[in-house]
């Protein structure tokens, strides 16, 4: 019988996958680069698109799985308490989460939202969507999984507004990556986060309009 | 349905305190836990009911939307004595 605890096994299984999570995350992001040269030709000086990767850290990974895998409902997604049942270790896996790699591509105008969709849409068509994710007008995220050495490693990308994106990258490095305990703390502050949300898609929305409404949008001649 | 920020007024005026990492409210002087979710999709009523119930068990009572295992439950109660 195995005598360590679920934790250290979901490590010793971490940094087995790590290597391929790396090689993974690199030819991703290689290709979503790839698929995006022809967004990017055209972009006006203004404009932007930002493709961030990250491979989420042995601590988050079992964090995550700890909050999400119910193993007395499997497609809950949610696990009550919050706690391992250590009578059923066999349960957990690292490849059961679906974002062990990760693209974030920031746009702005968020208006460039669709087009980079649509052109990594080209490519990872048969990729779950996430309804809620598009519900919530937070832009585009998609899950599918990579082979490599024949393991299929979980990914994730994501398609979002500059700004909203890197308020995300604020609020987690100041507060949750310094205290990982307080992520409980996110569902209470959904009124706030989508104060935040409001008033930085008013603030985009603005910005582009006063661009199409400007000199830059109108043909040279007419300037 | 009222929103979750209203709701759980009813629980901090109870005595519940938030628990960070169970992401539950609990009142360990009558070892009663209410998940998050479950708060969320309860009428204020039921809450109200549930909260005043006293709890007649020696053990704990976890409301929560989702089933539990027992090893979930086993190790939930390890972790909150």
């Amino acid at each position: 019988m195995d005598e360590r605890s679920i934790e250290d096994r979901l490590r010793e299984e971490y940094f087995d996958l790590l290597p391929k999570m790396e090689r993974v995350a690199q030819s991703f992001t290689t290709e979503i680069e790839y698929l995006l040269r022809l967004v990017r030709i055209e972009l006006a000086p203004h404009e932007s698109v930002i493709v961030k990767t990250r491979i989420k850290d042995c601590r988050s990974a079992i964090d995550k799985l700890r909050r999400q895998v119910n193993p007395e409902d499997p497609t809950a997604e949610r696990n009550p308490g919050d706690v391992f049942d250590r009578d059923q270790p066999e349960k957990y896996s690292l490849l059961l989460l679906r974002d062990l790699v990760g693209v974030r591509i920031l746009v702005f105008p968020p208006k460039r939202a669709d087009q980079v969709d649509r052109a990594l849409r080209s490519k990872f068509g048969g990729w779950k969507s996430d309804r809620k994710f598009r519900e919530r007008q937070l832009g585009y995220k998609y899950n599918g999984l990579r082979l490599h050495n024949h393991v299929f490693i979980p990914c994730e990308y994501q398609v979002v507004s500059t700004l909203i994106g890197l308020f995300w990258d604020v609020e987690h490095s100041a507060i949750y990556k310094q205290a990982p305990q307080l992520r409980g703390l996110e569902l209470l502050m959904q009124k706030q986060t989508k104060a935040v949300y409001k008033a930085l898609k008013a603030f985009e929305a603005e910005f582009e309009r006063r661009i199409e409404k400007s000199e830059l949008n109108k043909p040279s001649s007419l300037k | 349905m009222p929103r979750l920020s209203t709701k759980v007024h009813l629980l901090d005026d109870a005595g519940y305190a938030y628990n960070f990492d169970r992401m539950m409210y609990i009142n360990r002087a009558v070892k009663k836990a209410f998940s998050i979710e479950f708060i969320d999709d309860k009428p204020e009523t039921e809450l109200t009911t549930l909260i005043q119930q006293p709890n007649q068990e020696a053990d704990w009572l976890f409301f929560t939307s989702l089933p539990m295992s027992e090893g979930t439950r086993k190790e939930l109660k390890r972790v909150l004595q």
